[in-house]
């Protein structure tokens, strides 16, 4: 008999991933595989374009993410601007450091 | 660094912490989901920047000039240049709600703020005086 667990449409396929696997594991592995998927990001474009090009990509995709995140109800404020925040950082290291 | 790789630097910091504050005010619009008390002060700034571009995009809107960027620019000058004030102190106002929310001390504050400060400045100053690169 298959598991009666809705999935939202008016998010993200990403978050809709994570927010499955909450509902599934009891709102414990949600934000894990979601953070693996990042660093799986990362790694597979720092192997191919460089570092500079996946902290770049990887870090504003968590940012926007994360805003798909906290209103899911999947991490907190706190996280969130910490994520924004990171963000930001990235950004302003990779306009103001020489390639 | 070239002034104009300044100004293209800044476009893209402003239009990013203009499009992550568009999002959050959005979802929190229409999902109606209760924030963080801790975080009020961020989210009221977030409130004013949208209210500030709002503002200058009915002034764009009200112009009967064909609108060019600089046009919009100049038609609506000040909501531009108080959204990019807001958008910088915006990040001062993340600090300042975050450390208190995770109760550490005020100096940690003091420090960070100090660094962003410290960071700014520098970037005008190269903006100015620093290298071409």
């Amino acid at each position: 008999m298959p598991i009666n667990y809705t999935m939202p449409t008016n998010v993200s396929s990403l978050t809709s991933l994570g927010d499955y696997v909450n509902g599934v594991t009891d709102q414990v592995f949600g934000i894990g595989i979601l953070v693996v998927i990042m660093v799986l990001f990362f790694t597979s474009l720092n192997r191919v374009y460089g570092l500079r090009t996946s902290l770049g990509s990887s870090s504003v995709l968590l940012a926007i993410m994360s805003i798909l995140w906290r209103f899911t109800g999947m991490i907190s404020d706190r996280v969130m601007f910490f994520c924004i925040m990171v963000g930001v950082g990235a950004i302003l290291y990779l306009l103001f450091t020489k390639e | 660094m070239k002034l104009q790789y300044y100004l293209f630097a800044l476009l893209i910091v402003g239009g990013f912490i203009l499009g992550t504050t568009t999002l959050i005010n959005d979802l929190q619009n229409s999902t109606g989901i209760p924030v963080n008390t801790s975080y009020n002060a961020t989210y009221n700034k977030i409130g004013d920047v949208m209210g500030l571009s709002a503002e200058a995009t009915a002034q764009m809107q009200g112009s009967e000039v064909e609108t060019t960027m600089q046009d919009a620019l100049q038609i609506a000058s000040f909501p531009v240049l108080k959204m990019v004030l807001n958008s910088f102190s915006l990040v001062q106002t993340i600090m300042t709600d975050a450390v208190g929310d995770m109760g550490l001390p005020e100096w940690i504050l003091s420090i960070l703020l100090t660094l962003f400060s410290i960071a700014l400045l520098f970037s005008i100053i190269s903006a100015f005086f620093g290298r071409d690169t």
